[in-house]
């Protein structure tokens, strides 16, 4: 058995690079010449070149397994070739968001307006507080119709109750409940609504929406009819129906724009999340 | 498609195409790290990792050797991995043992990509053995240099850029990386058989 070798790191490293190639012309020359005069130099080559000879006879490793990656290892997306789809998506869901939001606010209000008269009247009997809890109706008329619709507002209440405006039932009770429950507990009872409606997704949301807006159009109507059943007092005056026709058309309308606009919006949420999802599936 | 294409493909966010890069390279990569690691299934989660790295850092690869870019991501990772662990790299008696086993079996074996073959094929487990103690024996420094160059068959440029250090620091950490396996294999000299023994070398 042989003993490590004393030989200087220069001659190692130039030995080393020798058998690689790695020394120029003169380099490579000036080695040469003393290989041909150091005989323990050239064994020294000789012992290197075996050991490398050596190393490179080591076969490599059998793989353990395949290393390619999913695409979760990689943090792809797999909707990654479809960004407008899900943008559009998104886009569709965040307007319908926002315009369901604007269209409950507006029912909200038109149903406090609605339910306010008949609630108060129902609870108080003062026939004083109906037209004074109505925002646009003129100070001059309300003394005439404090005198005049004083015995007809009970009445109207009544013929609410009767007679629903709708024929939903959802719309029914939501309008019976308003018309009983004191003013700041509408806005409450209509989010509640909202909240529920919101966690069922949104294909619910759509029918919740519809389902918001009947119970502002049933309350809309009672409206419209206190205000016809007190103008069919003997002295009723004209002036009355022009006054309350015009903001329930326009609530009315309202409402119809706005839902066309969600159950739109609603709908290319899904075909956009469905066409995401689709092609995820084809592609990914 | 070569492989400028498939990279060009895959910074696009091709997983298909990055994914052929990696068969073509996971030999290599996962023997690297083998070397560096010295156990078998941290290399696997080191070259595991160092993919997926890849995958991310692809579009910071500006051309030039991909092999070289891919190796160093491998030898990042292997060192981040043996910081992890604060242990020394070097492989246990069992698993070498285990290793020879596993060499002898798979001569033939066509998952075995990468590396050179072998000049001899009837090179016996004993040197295989042993060189494979001696490797494990080096310093860190010294043994990444001897894999890369001697094992896997790198120049010593593209081994400079996989391990970020000049070409000269290659050059000499490599001689002195072949010294020492030569005074390890001597000390094992009997165990080497006869057309291996250093002392019997004619060529």
């Amino acid at each position: 058995m042989m003993s490590p070798t004393n030989l200087p790191a220069e001659d190692l490293e130039r030995l080393s690079a020798y058998i690689d190639g790695e020394l120029s012309p003169v380099e490579t020359a000036e080695l040469e010449a003393r290989l041909a005069r150091e005989p323990d130099l050239r064994s020294e080559l000789l012992e290197l070149r075996s050991v490398v000879k050596a190393t490179r006879s080591i076969p490599p490793r059998r793989l353990p397994r395949i290393f390619t990656l999913t695409p979760e290892m990689a943090g792809v997306r797999t909707g990654f070739r479809f960004p407008v789809l899900q943008l559009a998506s998104a886009v569709s869901a965040v307007a319908f968001v926002i315009l369901f939001s604007f269209d409950l606010i507006g029912s909200s209000v038109s149903a406090q307006r609605a339910a306010l008269p008949v609630g108060e009247v129902q609870a108080l009997e003062a026939p004083a507080e109906e037209p004074s809890a109505l925002e646009y109706q003129a100070p001059e008329e309300t003394t005439e119709e404090a005198m005049l619709g004083g015995g007809e507002a009970p009445s109207a209440a009544m013929l609410e109750q009767g007679a629903p405006t709708e024929g939903e039932a959802q719309a029914e009770a939501g309008a019976l409940k308003y018309a009983g429950t004191p003013q700041p507990e509408v806005g409450e009872e209509m989010r509640a609504a909202a909240d529920e409606a919101l966690a069922m997704g949104t294909a619910t949301l759509a029918q919740a929406g519809e389902t918001e807006n009947a119970v502002g159009e049933a309350a809309l109507p009672t409206e419209t009819e206190a205000w016809e059943t007190a103008s069919t007092a003997p002295e009723a005056t004209p002036q009355v129906e022009t006054h309350a026709e015009t903001p329930v058309q326009e609530l009315e309308q309202g409402p119809n724009l706005l839902r066309i606009g969600e159950i739109t919006l609603a709908s290319f949420s899904l075909i956009f999340a469905a066409l995401s999802l689709i092609l995820r599936r084809r592609t990914g | 498609m070569d492989e400028e294409a498939l990279i060009r493909t895959a910074k696009r966010g091709d997983l298909d195409a990055f994914n052929r890069l990696v068969i073509e390279y996971q030999g290599l990569a996962f023997n690297l790290a083998y070397r560096i690691m010295g156990d078998p299934s941290q290399a696997e989660d080191a070259a595991q990792e160092a993919f997926i790295s890849a995958y991310k850092a692809l579009r910071r690869f500006r051309g030039g050797s991909f092999r070289a870019w891919l190796m160093r991501i491998v030898t990042n990772a292997c060192y981040d991995e043996l910081r992890r662990l604060k242990r020394r790299p070097a492989a246990s008696l069992d698993e070498i043992t285990e290793t020879r086993d596993d060499m002898l079996e798979d001569s033939q074996d066509p998952m075995r990509t990468g590396a050179p073959q072998p000049e001899h094929e009837a090179v016996r487990g004993e040197l295989r053995q042993a060189i494979e103690e001696c490797l494990g024996a080096l310093a860190d420094e010294f043994r990444i240099v001897a894999v890369l160059v001697d094992v896997q068959g790198y120049d010593y440029r593209e081994a400079a850029q996989v391990i970020d250090i000049p070409v000269g620091t290659v050059k000499s950490r490599l001689a002195r990386a072949r010294g020492r396996l030569r005074d390890c294999l001597k000390l094992r000299g009997e165990l080497l058989p006869v057309e291996y023994r250093l002392e019997d070398e004619t060529d």
